[in-house]
């Protein structure tokens, strides 16, 4: 059995914060052989959906596995015993909760899982946003369907990820900002770039190239590697934050670090995942990829 | 004869795939360049057209038309400020990797 605690918040784009996510669930993560493990929430005060997507492929890698597997969700605050109920965190280690996101009042878009980049699969953020930001203008929405989009198709096109895509969303109507996260558990970027012939022998350098854009594994006549420098530009250029943690490297950017700040992960994320936290509301956004 | 407006909401259902609908897009451009000088592709109404969408539909136009085509024969109306980056950004590289 291996028992691992978050005792500790867990902020969705905060390197730190993911760092140490990632550091307790490592023994769980790296399992390649059927495991039993447990995990206590019930202390975390926050975790929001980018602990939600990497729980979750945990979660799923399990079951494939044929381990099993325990989460002991949060207690309070409220907030956040609604969010995990809502977000399907809850719903994925119990069928018969349910996650009602479609609720007036629900600041989630609740778990999903897929396989392919289709115009719909941004549908539930986009109905989360304007749930609560109503008059949101069509800007917003179609950067924020790009985004999504461009997170996907990187999952179809490169990943070979067992478990598919897992994405999810929280709404912060206090700050009227959009925080989602994708995760996959497939190659990663270095090694979707080597396949290429690329020569890149460190997951810290690949994700200096793909933030600069234009390196791509051609796999398809799509690729043209402009998927993460477009998600980054429009981060750094509508005052959001892009978190991308791939194998051993994380990269954190912000209007004021616009190429990206990366650093190595001691505890690596064995696949992709991207965090991306948008400001909502008028005049919020200056779409500028 | 083709019509020279192609509306890309028509081939942008929420179940397609965003690459599936690009080469629609593009077969349908491609068909009406065959009886018309100039097509113009309407994106009004298309919102989340992200780089594969752009990047499919112009290689498929430069492999059947040729690059000089872009701007010329088939024009892009209708895009949001990001799709405007974005397009351009697709287009620099469909161009490089044509040449």
């Amino acid at each position: 059995m291996i028992d691992s605690r978050i005792d500790f918040n867990v902020q969705d784009l905060s390197g730190t914060d993911i760092k140490a996510l990632l550091g307790r669930l490592a023994p769980i993560l790296s399992a390649t052989e059927p495991a039993t493990w447990r995990v206590d929430a019930s202390r975390c005060r926050y975790l929001g959906p980018t602990a939600v997507v990497v729980l979750a492929s945990a979660w799923l890698c399990t079951k494939q596995h044929g381990g099993t597997s325990e989460f002991i969700f949060p207690t309070e605050p409220p907030e956040l015993v609604a969010f995990c109920r809502y977000s399907g965190l809850a719903r994925l280690v119990d069928e018969s909760i349910t996650t009602e996101s479609r609720h007036p009042n629900s600041e989630t878009a609740a778990l999903q899982r897929f396989d392919r980049a289709n115009w719909g699969g941004s549908t539930p953020l986009v109905d989360l946003v304007q749930r609560h930001a109503p008059d949101v203008d069509d800007d917003t929405i179609d950067l924020l369907r790009l985004c999504y989009s461009e997170i996907a198709q990187n999952i179809e096109d490169h990943a070979r990820s067992p478990i598919g895509g897992l994405a999810c969303g929280r709404f912060f109507r206090s700050t009227q900002e959009l925080r989602i996260a994708v995760a996959d558990r497939g190659l990663g970027i270095a090694q979707t770039l080597r396949q290429a012939g690329h020569e890149v022998s460190e997951d810290f350098r690949a994700l200096e190239l793909v933030l600069k854009g234009n390196v791509s594994s051609k796999r398809r006549s799509n690729n043209m590697g402009q998927g993460i420098s477009n998600l980054a530009a429009i981060a750094a250029g509508n005052r959001g934050r892009l978190l991308i943690a791939s194998h051993e490297a994380i990269a954190e950017v912000t209007s004021k670090r616009p190429s990206g700040r990366i650093s190595r992960l001691h505890h690596g994320f064995p696949g992709t995942l991207v965090s991306l936290s948008l400001p909502i509301g008028a005049g919020n956004t200056h779409p500028s990829p | 004869m083709s019509p020279s407006l192609i509306r890309s909401i028509d081939y942008c259902n929420p179940d397609d795939r965003i690459v599936d609908s690009a080469q629609r897009v593009a077969a349908a451009v491609i068909a009406a360049c065959g009886t018309t000088d100039v097509v113009t592709v309407s994106m009004d109404g298309v919102l989340g057209a992200s780089s594969s969408f752009f990047n499919v539909l112009l290689s498929d136009v430069v492999a059947s038309l040729g690059p000089e085509a872009i701007g010329t024969r088939v024009r892009l109306t209708g895009l949001t400020r990001t799709q405007q980056a974005v397009f351009e950004r697709s287009r620099q590289a469909v161009l490089r990797s044509a040449s």
